[in-house]
């Protein structure tokens, strides 16, 4: 070969990796094409969010793998020679130039020599290799291409479900925070231990779940499991217990001063009562055997067991049986402990299972995004009065709503207004509330309560009871239609007639002191935090 | 002792086959690539078996080459009683000037340089293949003594496909001897009227010898010297190979019709006849072009064809023509390259 006919094989080559990669492009693109639309569908109808970029990279990296291999590969020079010879119409001049190029002192060699080089310079490589374009896979992919291109850049309907997903899992990861918090807070409760732990727990399986209706599930489900716990006596419990202590800080038992009375337990103070005993005059005794028995009459309906054995003792009190009342003084102290630990127990369940609630609500809040709607709830008292001879009387009464329709999170509750009972009286029938409540998006307002007289039009149903010897009852039924509207309204519009109504209802001398100081002293919690 | 040869260069080379192509052309009207293939045998050292109806100028032809190159020339009707004897000569007895009888060997038809055997497939088997050994040999043996036939030698034999009454097929092994096959078309209307101008009227055409059996001597030698590329050579063989019906390559017509296909001379005729062809085309290398041009003539006779394709009316150019098709020019072997 020499420099006229090198020159223009080197070019043909050039041209050849050129016509190679067009080539190998018509017959790959329809394919590639095809697989980058069924990855951008894909994309569309399944969570795959790589899937735009993953199509983009297939078809850069085919490009590239192409382009590639065309600059890298190999091209031998009887190819180039015989591509040359077949393009140019030049009847194998090149190819056999190229197979005689060692044979330089044949003529006929030489002849085809010189042949070849006054064919290359007349020709040029495109003529040579001329690009071929394949009308069939070319227009596929002119077709397909732009499809995938115009469907990668619309709206992706999958971003969208991501996205919630994605909104999803910050609240079910934000209620599991609010869950580890409130397990803190709990734990630092009395006996709050175990119902911390529960919260924890419930924290972590929250933080494995990516569906916030199996979420919800598990919140509900750990509500319900606290709430059990809690069980129906704690306010009872609770009063009782807590009724006493306060009852014993401001009165103290004789064997406690009034100073020590503020640091001491009940436990502490009856047993400080029974070593006191031995050296108390009889008049002593009978006044600590009275005020033994006003004590268990407060505990009756929330400690029965403490009321028992304060009832017991003061009765050996009477009996004169030192010892006796010293031990059951003891029994007493130990029963009040227990209740108190259960008490503690409880509340923690309680504040748990509020916690849970809470959560729950704030969850589904937070996912449901934006939604309008109208509660309407009906609310249904019912009021049950039984008199008594004795002129005891007691009300019971119940109420139920029911959640309006329309309402996206209508909240039906009912409030029951205890029946009151008075000798001969029937019982105070319940009233019956309805509310439905709309949630928007967000979370409800922390600083909201729920108040009855907002978004209730309830009808109260009083129903007397029976008066008469024996046993009689008057049963009676009544329906409350709710209005619409929120229930919930700022704690900060209701606190000052909340706490009006708490005061002037303890002002009831029925009310027993213990009850009577929790209460006041919830609302001036409520007070001091607003 | 060998003779010596003029040097002939590739450019003569195609001059004086034009010049011959040309005298012949002067009586042959019409029939410009039955000349060319006639020349090609001759130039190629080959035999040329021409079917076609009489009367189409076949003897004409020869006998216009043998004078536009200047060389003897025989003609011989094959009949059936024609003897060996007749054609490659017999001893006979000879009295001398003192009285003496030898045998001596009067030499046939055959000791010409063209030699036309008319209606070859009318002669008896024996007799045919007393021309097998002159044509492949070039030489003729009697009576124990071999005697060289002159060179250039070229047998140019006609076969009369419409009288097949009392004929005797050409065996397979004599039609191989043939470098090439053509068929006499007959003549256009316009070049008829030139036939009958020039045939029918006072003024007869004078032929020119533009060569001589040296020169001839030398333009079949520098044939042979043309390069061909491998891959030419290559396809030539892939040609080759697919006429039989066994083979991968076989197209469905050849499978179909041809019993066995063409022998190992048949790629040599190929070659050989595309190197005249790049010669005559000025061009000092054979191309698979070449190779297929002439692929029709050099593998028609050679493909033994059965029943089924007369049946069908189906011949051998049919069957090339197909293989052709199917057997294509090889590419530069890289996508995208032409």
């Amino acid at each position: 070969m020499n420099r006229t006919v090198n020159p223009l094989l080197n070019a043909i080559r050039r041209r050849l990796r050129l016509a190679w990669a067009v080539a190998t492009l018509q017959v790959v693109a329809p394919l590639v094409a095809l697989a980058a639309l069924a990855m951008v569908v894909a994309g569309r109808m399944f969570d795959l969010p790589a899937s735009d970029v993953a199509a983009l990279w297939m078809v850069a990296g085919v490009v590239v793998l192409v382009a590639g291999y065309a600059v890298l590969c190999k091209v031998p020079e009887m190819v180039v020679a015989r591509a040359a010879d077949r393009g140019l119409a030049t009847r194998d001049a090149f190819a056999t130039s190229l197979e005689l190029a060692d044979q330089s002192d044949d003529d006929f060699a030489q002849r085809v020599q010189v042949r070849a080089q006054e064919l290359a310079a007349v020709s040029t490589p495109k003529d040579a290799v001329p690009l071929r374009w394949r009308r069939r896979p070319t227009a596929v992919a002119m077709l397909v291409a732009p499809a995938a291109i115009v469907l990668a850049l619309i709206a992706n309907p999958q971003d969208a479900l991501r996205e919630d997903r994605a909104r999803d899992a910050a609240a079910i990861e934000a209620t599991a925070d609010v869950l580890r918090s409130e397990a803190e807070r709990i734990a630092q409760q009395p006996e709050g231990a175990d119902a911390a732990a529960r919260l924890e727990q419930l924290a972590a399986d929250l933080e494995k779940t990516d569906s916030l209706d199996k979420a919800q599930e598990l919140l509900d489900e750990a509500a319900a499991e606290l709430r059990e716990q809690v069980g129906d006596d704690l306010l009872a419990k609770k009063a009782a217990t807590e009724g006493l202590q306060r009852s014993l800080e401001n009165s103290p038992l004789p064997g406690t001063s009034t100073q020590e009375a503020a640091e001491q337990t009940v436990q502490q103070q009856l047993d400080a009562l029974a070593d006191e005993l031995p050296s108390m005059t009889d008049a002593e005794r009978a006044a600590a055997a009275e005020r033994l028995d006003d004590l268990a009459a407060t505990q009756e309906a929330g400690d029965p067991a403490t009321a028992e054995a304060l009832r017991q003792a003061a009765q050996a009190l009477r009996e004169g049986d030192v010892a006796g009342a010293q031990a059951r003084l003891g029994e007493a102290g130990q029963a009040n402990a227990e209740a108190s630990s259960q008490a503690a127990q409880q509340t923690a369940a309680s504040d748990a299972a509020q916690s849970a609630a809470n959560a729950g609500k704030q969850l589904s809040n937070s996912g449901t995004g934006q939604s309008a709607g109208q509660g309407q709830g009906q609310g249904q008292g019912q009021g049950q009065g039984q008199g008594q001879g004795q002129g005891q009387g007691s009300g019971t009464g119940s109420g139920s709503g029911q959640q309006g329709s329309g309402g996206a999170g209508g909240n039906p509750s009912g409030s029951v207004g205890g029946g009151s009972g008075s000798p001969g009286n029937g019982g105070q029938g319940g009233q019956g509330t309805g509310a439905g409540h709309t949630n928007g998006s967000g979370g409800p307002d922390l600083d909201t309560i729920y108040d009855p007289a907002h978004g209730t039009g309830g009808e109260t149903g009083s129903v007397g009871g029976g008066t008469g010897t024996g046993e009689g009852g008057t049963v009676g039924t009544t329906n409350g239609q709710t209005n619409s509207g929120s229930s919930q309204v700022p704690v900060s519009d209701v606190l000052d007639a909340y706490s009006r109504q708490a005061t002037d209802a303890m002002n009831n001398p029925s009310v027993p002191p213990a009850i009577r100081a929790l209460v006041l002293a919830y609302f001036n919690q409520l007070q001091g935090a607003k | 002792m060998a003779q010596q040869l003029p040097t002939i260069s590739p450019e003569r080379y195609a001059e004086l086959a034009e010049q011959i192509e040309r005298e012949v052309g002067k009586v042959i009207v019409g029939q410009d690539q039955l000349v060319r293939t006639i020349v090609t045998c001759l130039l190629a050292e080959g035999h040329a078996l021409l079917e076609g109806v009489p009367g189409l100028g076949k003897t004409m032809l020869l006998k216009a080459l043998s004078q536009a190159v200047d060389l003897p020339f025989s003609r011989v009707q094959f009949t059936p009683d024609l003897m060996p004897a007749d054609i490659v000569g017999t001893q006979v007895l000879e009295e001398d000037d003192r009285g003496h009888k030898t045998f001596q060997f009067r030499e046939g038809p055959v000791f010409a340089s063209f030699v036309l055997a008319d209606e070859v497939n009318r002669a008896t088997p024996k007799t045919q293949s007393a021309l097998l050994e002159a044509m492949q040999e070039r030489s003729v043996t009697t009576g124990g003594i071999t005697r060289p036939l002159p060179r250039p030698f070229l047998v140019m034999a006609t076969q009369n496909p419409l009288e097949m009454e009392g004929t005797y097929p050409l065996p397979e092994a004599q039609l191989d001897r043939f470098l090439l096959k053509a068929q006499v078309p007959f003549p256009s209307a316009e070049d008829l009227v030139t036939v009958l101008e020039r045939t029918t009227g006072t003024q007869s055409v004078t032929l020119h010898s533009v060569a001589d059996a040296p020169t001839l001597l030398a333009m079949i030698e520098l044939t042979r010297q043309v390069p061909i590329a491998s891959h030419v050579l290559r396809h030539a063989v892939d040609l080759v190979v697919a006429t039989h019906p066994d083979a991968a390559t076989a197209p469905d017509l050849v499978r179909r019709y041809v019993r066995f296909g063409a022998s190992p001379r048949g790629a040599q005729a190929m070659v050989l006849a595309g190197k005249v062809t790049a010669l005559l085309d000025g061009r000092p290398n054979v191309s698979i072009a070449d190779i297929r041009e002439v692929a029709v003539a050099a593998l028609r006779h050679r493909m033994v064809v059965g029943y089924e394709a007369t049946a069908d009316n189906v011949d051998a150019a049919q069957l090339v023509d197909a293989l052709l098709a199917a057997v294509e020019a090889p590419t530069a072997g890289m996508r995208g390259a032409p």
